[in-house]
């Protein structure tokens, strides 16, 4: 459970850590339109006015894709971010390019296959020739162009695990609530055709009592709610067996719990299982064995040793009681 | 003559019980108390061949008097009264000599009976219990964990459980932390819950 609400708390902070690095890099982006080489104060505040306007649509669209879902009117927005980014090049200094990272990334996150690939591989492709456009070497460019790359390739690394959590987290649930009404269905129907027709004849046993009771037969009525108390009980233990059959622990749990139970009764006892395991089910017939060996043993009393082992021979699993003298084996099929 | 000493709180049900005993021919009730504190004083003054207690009782649970019964006077036989839905406590039952575990609403003569062959020093305990048991398999806690989840479960704070069990606060809640993820509880109180129905506290 605590490691469910761990994952849950993963699933929520992803996209939160997803939309914090996403602003952090254009805000790196800003410092340099101030400082580097080439760049002067305008330059500086042009970069500062377009990453103002380019930012929000662009960490609007991380936010709803780490999410895994798409942003309204995202195609609007993609084109709005578009055209600040690209208006922003001749003005916002050499190193401006680096913000097709966002563009590129954005591209992916917001259009479908294969517009997003051709969009991002055109932008990645234009930022050192843009770059060398506006000043900057041809040796510096590359750099730039890798700096694109390894930074879209760090956010998208962030976004689309983020994704892909939700939608497990999602499938997860849909599966849970698939099984869930799975099981109430077969609780309903074995309700209904087992103890509900039981209930009804209880029902009905209880209405002739009535009817022998005004009609002055005390015999007769008396006769019947010895039937219907009989019948209660039958229904009661039969109520109690479905339920036990909706619970099934593994075959290590239950002979741990005898073995358990066995030492706390005064029969000392081991288990002795195989290496390679042992079957994790048990068929009802083996599990009625098991328990009635158990009982038995339990009631005998506080008095010599016991063994269970488990033994594992072409394919088939047995289980060996042994008390005092006497061995019992029980056949075990999963 | 079997004499009985019988404990349960709801006055209804132990007058119930006194008078289906009382029609036994080979019975006698010696003793009747409504708190579990009071069963040890109320057994050395009568010396009962068989106590009959409930599990839940005001005062101290029908297991710890057992216990009690059990180191103080070995000679009498218990048997306790309990439901199907704490089958955990059957461990416990059978670590703490009690000689028989009797479901609650089983027939009448199913309790008769009991008494009749605890007293010859047999065993009895129901198999719908055992097969409840093994379902819910031995509790996962510790000794320790299960002390502090007791002492947690009185509902005291978590520096009187420190002081009471003699450790300091961080262990105390290291203790909790374990217990509840063992359980499988989303907090303290879950846990508790927990273990109470399966019958590990």
């Amino acid at each position: 459970m605590t490691d469910l609400w761990r994952s849950d708390r993963v699933v929520r902070l992803a996209p939160v850590a997803a939309v914090a690095c996403s602003a952090l890099l254009p805000l790196v982006q800003v410092g340099l339109a101030f400082s580097y080489v080439g760049n002067d104060v305008g330059t500086g505040l042009w970069s500062l006015a377009a990453t103002a306007l380019y930012l929000p649509p662009h960490l609007r669209h991380i936010w709803y894709v780490a999410r895994a879902r798409r942003p309204p009117l995202a195609g609007w927005s993609l084109a709005g971010m578009t055209a600040v980014i690209v208006g922003a090049t001749p003005l916002a200094g050499n190193s401006w390019p680096r913000a097709y990272t966002a563009l590129g990334v954005s591209f992916l996150l917001v259009l479908p296959a294969p517009w997003s690939y051709l969009g991002y591989v055109a932008v990645v492709a234009a930022a050192a020739p843009v770059a060398h456009a506006l000043g900057l070497s041809w040796a510096a460019a590359p750099w730039l162009t890798f700096s694109v790359l390894a930074g879209s390739a760090a956010l998208l690394l962030l976004v689309w695990p983020a994704a892909a959590l939700t939608r497990l987290r999602t499938a997860r649930e849909v599966l849970a609530q698939r099984a869930v009404m799975q099981e109430r269905r077969r609780i309903d129907d074995d309700l209904r055709h087992g103890l509900g027709s039981a209930l009804e004849s209880i029902a009905a046993r209880g209405d002739r009592a009535a009817s022998k009771v005004a009609n002055g037969d005390p015999a007769a009525a008396a006769e019947e709610l010895t039937g219907l108390a009989e019948e209660s009980r039958r229904t009661l233990a039969e109520a109690r067996r479905r339920v036990r059959g909706y619970r099934r622990p593994s075959l290590r749990t239950e002979l741990e719990t005898a073995a358990d139970l066995l030492t706390a009764a005064g029969v000392a006892t081991r288990l002795d299982l195989p290496r390679g395991g042992i079957p994790d089910t048990l068929a009802p017939q083996a599990r009625g064995a098991l328990r009635a060996t158990v009982t038995r043993l339990l009631r005998a009393g506080p008095a010599g040793t016991c063994t269970i082992t488990a033994t594992v021979a072409d394919g088939q699993v047995r289980l060996h009681v042994r008390a005092g003298d006497t061995t019992e084996t029980i056949e075990v099929r999963a | 003559m079997i004499r009985v000493l019988i404990a349960e709180d709801m006055h209804m049900i132990r007058s119930a019980l006194v008078a289906l005993l009382s029609m036994e021919d080979d019975m006698e009730v010696v003793a009747e108390v409504e708190r579990g504190d009071e069963v040890l004083a109320a057994a050395l003054r009568v010396r009962p061949d068989v106590a009959v207690l409930d599990i839940d009782m005001p005062g101290l649970d029908g297991l710890s008097a057992a216990e009690q019964l059990s180191g103080r006077l070995p000679d009498c036989r218990t048997l306790v009264l309990t439901g199907l839905s704490q089958p955990g406590n059957l461990l416990r039952a059978l670590k703490v000599h009690v000689r028989g575990f009797i479901v609650k609403d089983a027939p009448a003569q199913t309790l008769t009976d009991g008494i009749r062959r605890i007293a010859r020093g047999e065993r009895v305990i129901d198999p719908e219990l055992v097969a409840a048991a093994l379902e819910t398999g031995s509790s996962p806690l510790t000794a320790r964990e299960t002390e502090v989840l007791r002492a947690a479960a009185s509902g005291i704070r978590t520096a009187q459980i420190a002081t009471q069990i003699s450790l300091s606060q961080a262990t105390v809640r290291n203790y909790l932390s374990n217990a509840i993820s063992k359980v499988g509880g989303r907090n303290r109180i879950d846990a508790i819950r927990i273990s109470r129905d399966a019958g590990w506290l």
